[in-house]
């Protein structure tokens, strides 16, 4: 199959469209990162509760009270805004001056907790098991299999709202964090928090602010999650969690813009070396996935001529 | 002479009392095989997976505990050394020798890290948990397969796996002492507390963390090849597993972080309660539940680990001397 200009510029726009969804997805990941050096590695397991949970209302509110189920996207972003203040809370606040490991692991154990909880069901709510149609509930409304045509193009209509969603709400954060007082609390915080403590900011108010932003945003990320991609209970850790370090590490830590301009090129790279792996001649059988093995070397490769990421001086720095 | 003196300064070096404990379970470690019978060596082979997490996590606290870089990528390490190790066995190498290459294996992807060594602490750690992500396609290229299963044939006996498990933690725990009562010890401690006063100091912090990411790669690696044997095949897909980078850390913490004897205590204390709980549920995934809590639970009550929680109980009780 050869390389037509039609199906390359359609990788561009998948990646593209794909690459929003990344950026939403890492977004919070960076931010709770750069304001508290927390590595929270559950955060692919809190975007797949929110997916759980979007794929229940779809199976539960939605044939009862005709909602659609997108709307479910906005319920998710505040559910996880409320575990993610009492993880912080809770766990994360009594830890955070002991060190950088134990933090961590408290949040490796949430991941295994969550992972468990979306394989075996929360209480009346069945598990995730796409191969019973479970994990691809909210997947089978209109939005998945709609596209929008453009000329030669198609848009899947689902990548496409994560897209929108991507575009209009990280810079909305952008402009929180740099001009409201909050933000620019945040991003003092992060820079140096003893400093910030001394001008009498909050640094505790700030840092639960930061993780429930952060957490916000991975139930947003979530709920769109649901509607593009089938859900296991172990996304989290194999597709989500490497993603969002690749996108965290290029856009540069704790830069919000940053981070989207990584996520569409991190999505543009995937996409089109999927296609480039797609039209290698069949006589190279190869049993890898060619299209990481690309990502990956295009990542290092990055990595070499700019090892800040591509917005190194973003507010982590 | 000199030479004589030093072995024997560490030798008297070993008085702590957990040192000594280590010492005395160790020796009935190598004697209770002799008491069983040939039916009932089977169950030797449930041990393995106790030295499996011994020499992991020792390998971990090198460089973790010791020159304080957090390694959170060391399923890389793990990973790469069961799919080197298989590919010996297939070649016809035996069991030793395919420890060996993927000890050295393991090494040269150390050698990889070094680029990495001038990020900051926080940045350390997160470009470390790429690592086996970045190296996972390239061995399934490679490789070209995901799957590596060696044929039974190969496979250790329960007693014979027993023993060289038994010889790889020994290697590792000793190995570790050693390590750390000498001069590399001294400097790898130093530039885990100060890299800046170290450097200035004289200490070649470059050569030194290398020495130690080399080392723990090493043993990591070689730890994958005996994981090989205790389950006979690897899949690729044991390098994004997020368990075997961050149980060690588990376990280094439980135990007491950069001391030799922690990480040991640590493995045999998480092993237990891991073989406890599948144990009373069997068939059921409860047990996931269980370590997750037990996880959290020790991360925020016990954030300093084990040992150390006990250190500062007894401090608390000694009276504070009036001057």
């Amino acid at each position: 199959m050869a390389l037509g200009t039609v199906e390359f510029v359609q990788a561009l726009v998948n990646g593209l469209l794909q690459g929003g969804f990344f950026a939403l997805s890492a977004a919070g990941f960076s931010l709770i990162f750069g304001v508290q050096k927390v590595l929270n590695v559950a955060h692919g397991a809190f975007i797949v509760l929110a997916a759980f949970a979007t794929i229940q209302f779809s199976i539960l509110v939605t044939p009862v009270l005709h909602i659609d189920p997108l709307l479910s996207i906005f319920t998710d972003s505040l559910m996880l805004a409320l575990v993610g203040g009492s993880v912080y809370l809770l766990l994360i606040y009594r830890i955070e001056r002991t060190g950088f490991e134990a933090p961590l692991l408290a949040t490796f154990g949430l991941s295994i907790l969550l992972e468990y909880l979306a394989s075996n069901g929360i209480g009346p709510f069945p598990a995730l098991d796409p191969s019973h149609g479970i994990g691809a509930q909210a997947q089978h409304q209109s939005y998945s299999s709609t596209a929008i045509q453009i000329g030669p193009f198609f848009l899947q209509e689902a990548q496409a709202l994560a897209f929108v969603m991507a575009v209009v709400v990280l810079p909305i954060l952008q402009l929180f964090l740099s001009r409201t007082y909050r933000g620019r609390a945040i991003r003092a915080t992060s820079q140096d928090w003893e400093a910030a403590e001394f001008s009498g900011i909050n640094t505790k108010a700030v840092r639960l602010l930061s993780f429930i932003t952060g957490s916000a945003l991975a139930g947003l990320a979530g709920g769109l999650f649901a509607f593009t991609n089938s859900v296991t209970a172990t996304a989290g850790d194999e597709v989500l969690l490497p993603v969002i370090l690749v996108v965290v590490i290029l856009g540069g830590i704790g830069s919000i813009l940053g981070t989207l301009a990584a996520g569409f090129l991190v999505g543009v790279i995937m996409s089109v070396s999927s296609l480039i792996a797609l039209t290698l001649p069949s006589q190279f059988q190869f049993h890898a996935d060619l299209a990481s093995l690309l990502t990956f070397l295009i990542f290092i490769v990055i990595l070499m001529v700019r090892p800040r990421g591509l917005f190194g001086h973003g507010i982590a720095e | 002479m000199a030479d004589r003196s030093r072995v024997w300064r560490f030798a008297v070096g070993m008085r702590n009392p957990s040192q000594i404990t280590l010492l005395i379970s160790l020796f009935f470690a190598t004697v209770y095989p002799l008491t069983l019978s040939t039916e009932g060596s089977r169950v030797l082979s449930v041990y393995a997976v106790y030295f499996m997490w011994i020499s992991l996590a020792e390998s971990w606290n090198l460089v973790g505990g010791y020159a304080g870089l957090l390694n959170l990528g060391i399923s890389a390490f793990f990973a790469l050394g069961g799919v080197v190790g298989a590919l010996a066995l297939f070649d016809g190498f035996p069991f030793i020798i395919s420890l060996l290459l993927a000890g050295f294996a393991g090494a040269i992807l150390g050698v990889a890290l070094i680029p990495t060594f001038r990020l900051k602490s926080f940045y350390f750690a997160i470009a470390t948990l790429v690592v086996p992500l970045v190296v996972k396609p390239m061995v399934e290229f490679l490789g070209n397969r995901a799957d590596f299963t060696v044929p039974q044939t190969v496979i250790l006996t329960p007693i014979g796996l027993y023993y060289s498990g038994l010889v790889l933690a020994g290697i590792t725990i000793f190995g570790a002492y050693f390590l750390m009562q000498s001069r590399v010890g001294f400097a790898l401690r130093a530039l885990g507390d100060d890299e800046l006063a170290s450097s200035s100091l004289g200490i070649n912090v470059l050569l030194y963390k290398s020495i130690a990411v080399l080392t723990s790669g090493f043993i990591a690696s070689a730890a994958g090849a005996y994981y090989l044997q205790i389950i006979g095949t690897i899949n690729t897909t044991l390098f994004q597993n997020l368990n075997f980078s961050l149980f060690p850390i588990f376990m280094v913490i439980i135990g007491g972080i950069g001391t030799f004897e922690g990480p040991v205590l640590g493995a045999v204390v998480f092993s237990l309660i891991n073989y406890y709980v599948t144990s009373q549920f069997p068939g059921s995934t409860v047990d996931t539940f269980i370590l997750s809590l037990m996880i959290i639970g020790v991360a925020v009550l016990l954030p300093r680990g084990l040992v150390s929680s006990l250190h500062e109980l007894r401090k608390r009780r000694t009276p504070i001397p009036v001057k």
